[in-house]
């Protein structure tokens, strides 16, 4: 049980932090951290120690499709008012009231386009981008080629800033 | 201007994210600067994508609530539990529960035992004051005790642990036939 302590500390963040940019919301996200937990508790002795990160990535990308699936809000992007508000609230060192509104705006617009990305762009996009993993990291957790994985980045990033342009409020970026 | 035309700009913006990121060569990355100062269109594509890269790296990573964790480490308790239930209680209410058995039938080995032992040594059964008999009678009455006791206090860390304790089966299968058995053989 003390191991396994250690690697909700290690991982759990990862795992809210992706399903929240992924899936959009909260309630989703605690949901999908919280199985992807117990998916660890239940079959993490079965993965070799160094397979181990990747494989709890493709467990909690694995587990946000599935959510988008059954809660059919793949189309939908919903992303809650609170949501952003809970974003804003994690702004740190904002002490200009306009800049945090304008960040808060930003984070909006971010988290909108991403809901529209395909995947495997979003996935990838938020494993480089927000949570700042290594390709090779990706590559493990994606099974694709380093070069592939480059490449789809760059596209998904292209892909962000056509979605941008089409979103309500990005004349203000 | 005339540098700005050697590259199409669909070409400038298909490598902008790698010009961002930092991996094109010197050579490309200067053919696009020219290109860039010179054409507005393209500027503007590149201070996008800047600020989309810019924004991207802002975002939080976000804690989980701490319930989170809380949740999963207590449902991973009640499966224990039930696991732990199960093993003892097999099929809830039938008392040939795997532990159960087991004890049942450990006493009753110890039953025989001394049993016996007994009926094979009966001069051997002394008093206290009697240095050379192996058991006496007072050791029997305090082994009797001191099984009670234990079952008696499974039965207690059970309960309170919310196992469903048969009490019929440790005090009239087990305990109670465990005391009769010893006076049957002590007191024939």
């Amino acid at each position: 049980m003390r191991a396994f302590k250690k690697l909700v500390d290690r991982y759990q963040q990862r795992i809210y932090g992706f399903s929240f940019y992924f899936v959009g919301n909260r309630e989703d996200a605690e949901e999908i951290t919280q199985n992807v937990l117990l998916s660890i508790w239940r079959h993490g002795h079965e993965v070799k120690p160094d397979s181990l990160s990747a494989w709890i990535m493709r467990v909690t990308r694995n587990a946000c499709l599935d959510a988008l699936r059954k809660r059919q809000a793949y189309r939908e992007g919903i992303v809650a008012e609170d949501e952003d508000m809970a974003l804003a609230d994690t702004v740190v060192g904002d002490d200009n009231p306009e800049q945090t509104v304008e960040n808060a705006e930003l984070r909006r617009l971010m988290e909108e386009a991403l809901q529209r990305l395909n995947e495997p762009y979003r996935t990838i996009v938020i494993l480089r981008e927000i949570q700042a993993m290594t390709y090779e990291e990706i590559q493990q957790a994606t099974e694709l080629r380093i070069n592939t994985v480059k490449e789809y980045l760059h596209r998904g990033r292209q892909m962000l800033r056509v979605h941008l342009q089409g979103i309500s409020g990005y004349e203000n970026l | 201007m005339k540098t700005s035309k050697r590259i199409p700009c669909a070409d400038v913006r298909n490598q902008i994210e790698t010009y961002i990121d930092g991996d094109l060569a010197e050579e490309s990355i200067a053919v696009i600067d020219r290109h860039v100062s010179g054409c507005g269109a393209c500027r503007r594509e590149m201070a996008l994508a800047r600020r989309v890269h810019t924004a991207l790296h802002a975002l939080p990573p976000l804690d989980a609530p701490a319930d989170v964790a809380e949740r999963v480490f207590a449902q991973i308790r009640m499966e224990r539990h039930e696991t732990l239930r199960s093993w003892l209680f097999w099929e809830k209410k039938s008392w040939l529960a795997p532990a159960w058995c087991a004890l049942g039938v450990a006493a009753a080995i110890l039953l025989i035992w001394m049993g016996v032992r007994m009926v094979q040594t009966p001069e051997h059964i002394g008093t206290a004051s009697d240095p050379e008999a192996e058991i006496s009678l007072e050791e029997l009455a305090l082994a009797e005790a001191q099984t009670k006791w234990a079952l008696g206090y499974i039965s207690q860390v059970s309960r309170r642990t919310g196992l469903t304790v048969r009490d019929d089966i440790i005090g009239g299968r087990v305990a109670g036939a465990l005391q009769q058995n010893v006076e049957k053989t002590v007191r024939p």
